[in-house]
């Protein structure tokens, strides 16, 4: 089989295969790109499946991740980038802060 | 608990400190700032960086003191031995290196003639040699600038002769923090973010929690311990020499969001590993002038972020925001890391926002004095010492 997109049983994220991004300004950047309703629509997919890609992550070597594995662990990043807009903000218009990006993380 | 909510109890534990406004010139002043640079930033000692930046010999970081217009060399030496150095080359004073960090080892050379210095700071080699007049490479090394470490911070000193070691001036700070492992966490983002305020605008925002319940209402308000009133009280505020201390105890009946409840909940490791040098659960130490140190707790593993305020002009500062935990143990370990630094990260972006806004209020020269309630003690604190230093109201 040719090289899988993301590791065996979680084939169903790939329409989220946009979030497997790094460095952390990238996740930042699509976060500030996208509308609250996509951010709540990724947000949804991945919360239930959280225990799942944590077991799952935690079998293979977290300093040489197989790309799959990796493709998910970014992904799950991504999750935590947008959860403090989705669960605690839920709204834009409610923020007063500086614009994410200007935060420029130099890893 | 160990907060005492009462008021006015930091007054009673430093009656010296006194209670008046504070006067707001300093923020603005160009005539203030010229003195800082002089009497703070060129006299005190100034924390530059880490011996963990620069593991192995030839490893370098460069550090812009802008304010002072200095650009200070730190570089680990074939010997092993770190050493700092002014950035410019003996020959016709080119800045030597002009990357912010890399590794050079053996030597660095310079890139307008190619003269070559040793990796310990010795002028080792200088094209056309017989053609200068009774040059003698033993003379023309680089020049030093007074470096000293503690538990693996780097600081530097600007004048020839300081007047206290590193040790005598760190004082309390470093009696608390003596053998914290700070080695042990490591450095897992940096942020720089550049501001349209005076530096200690953005310092004196972060040295508070009076704002926390109402700037950071949404994100982090109720992260600690509050009185009936749902203001929050510190643990306990230490002064030191020139520096300073505010602790904080975490609210423990908080509400914890969906993900942050699923990444703690789940977890069966050992109880919380606190550093027995932590006075609270929060510790927030300011070493004056431009550096914070500040220890907390993440899942089980004490983590700190560290902050330096880099004045660039007196309206326009890089807060510089560096984020340090433990190797993580697990993948949930990792994710916690992971949502503690995304949270403090947002929470730093409101605060961001505060300062600009809070210099625009101040420089506009409406107030001639800012008010400071008990819990922002510590505020007070700063500026006692910076007046101790700038003796700009005593000589006016
Ligand atoms: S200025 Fe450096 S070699 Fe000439
Ligand atoms: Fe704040």
């Amino acid at each position: 089989m040719a090289d899988a997109v993301l590791p065996d049983g979680f084939e169903d994220l790939a329409p989220w295969l946009g979030w497997a991004l790094e460095p952390e300004r990238a996740r930042t950047a699509k976060k500030t790109e996208s509308s609250m309703e996509e951010l709540r629509a990724f947000y949804d997919v991945m919360m239930p499946r959280m225990e799942e890609i944590i077991a799952y992550l935690d079998g293979v070597p977290s300093d040489n991740r197989p790309a799959p594995a990796h493709r998910l662990y970014l992904i799950t990043l991504s999750l935590v980038e947008v959860s403090n807009l989705v669960e605690i903000y839920k709204r834009r218009d409610v923020i007063e802060a500086c614009d994410p990006l200007h935060f420029n993380p130099q890893h | 608990m160990k907060t005492v909510v009462r008021n006015k109890q930091w007054a009673e534990k430093y009656p010296d400190l006194g209670t008046e406004p504070v006067p707001t010139e300093p923020y603005y002043s160009d005539e203030h700032y010229a003195l800082e640079r002089e009497r703070i930033f060129r006299r005190c000692w100034i924390n530059v960086g880490r011996v963990d930046e620069i593991p192995e010999p030839g490893d370098y970081f460069v550090r812009e003191i802008a304010i002072c217009k200095v650009s200070v060399l730190i570089i680990r030496g074939s010997d092993g031995v770190v050493r700092g150095f002014h950035n410019v080359c003996s020959h016709r004073g080119n800045t030597l290196v002009l990357d912010e960090r890399g590794s050079c080892p053996g030597s660095v050379y310079c890139h307008f003639h190619n003269w070559i210095y040793s990796d310990t700071g010795e002028l080792i080699r200088v094209p056309d040699e017989e053609n200068f007049f009774d040059l003698d490479k033993r003379d023309h090394g680089l020049t030093p600038v007074n470096t000293d470490f503690w538990e693996g911070f780097v600081f530097v000193h600007l004048e020839p002769e300081p007047a206290e070691t590193l040790r005598q001036y760190l004082g309390g700070v470093a009696d608390q923090l003596d053998g914290c492992p700070f080695h042990e966490m490591r450095l897992m983002q940096t942020y720089k973010v550049e501001e349209q305020a005076n530096w200690k605008v953005a310092l004196d925002a972060q040295n508070e929690l009076y704002h926390l319940p109402f700037q950071h209402r949404l994100i982090v308000g109720d992260a600690f311990v509050k009185n009936d009133k749902g203001l929050i009280r510190f643990q306990d505020v230490n002064l030191y020499n020139y520096h300073s201390v505010w602790s904080c105890e975490n609210n423990p009946t908080r509400a914890l969001p969906p993900l942050e409840s699923m990444l703690f909940d789940g977890d069966d490791e050992a109880p919380v590993i606190r550093i027995p040098q932590m006075i609270g659960e929060f510790d927030f130490f300011v070493v004056f002038p431009n550096f914070v140190l500040l220890l907390f707790d993440v899942g089980n593993s004490t983590s700190y972020i560290s902050y330096n305020f880099w004045p660039l002009a007196v309206d326009r500062t890089i807060w510089e925001i560096r984020m340090h935990f433990r190797e993580p143990r697990s993948t949930r370990e990792r994710l916690q890391q992971e949502y503690f630094k995304c949270i403090i990260r947002d929470a730093l972006q409101e605060d961001a926002f505060a300062h600009e806004n809070i210099h625009a209020g101040l420089a506009s020269h409406a107030k001639s004095h800012v008010i400071l309630q008990d819990e922002e003690a510590p505020i007070r604190y700063f500026h006692k010492v910076l007046e101790d230093y700038c003796e700009f109201y005593r000589n006016a």
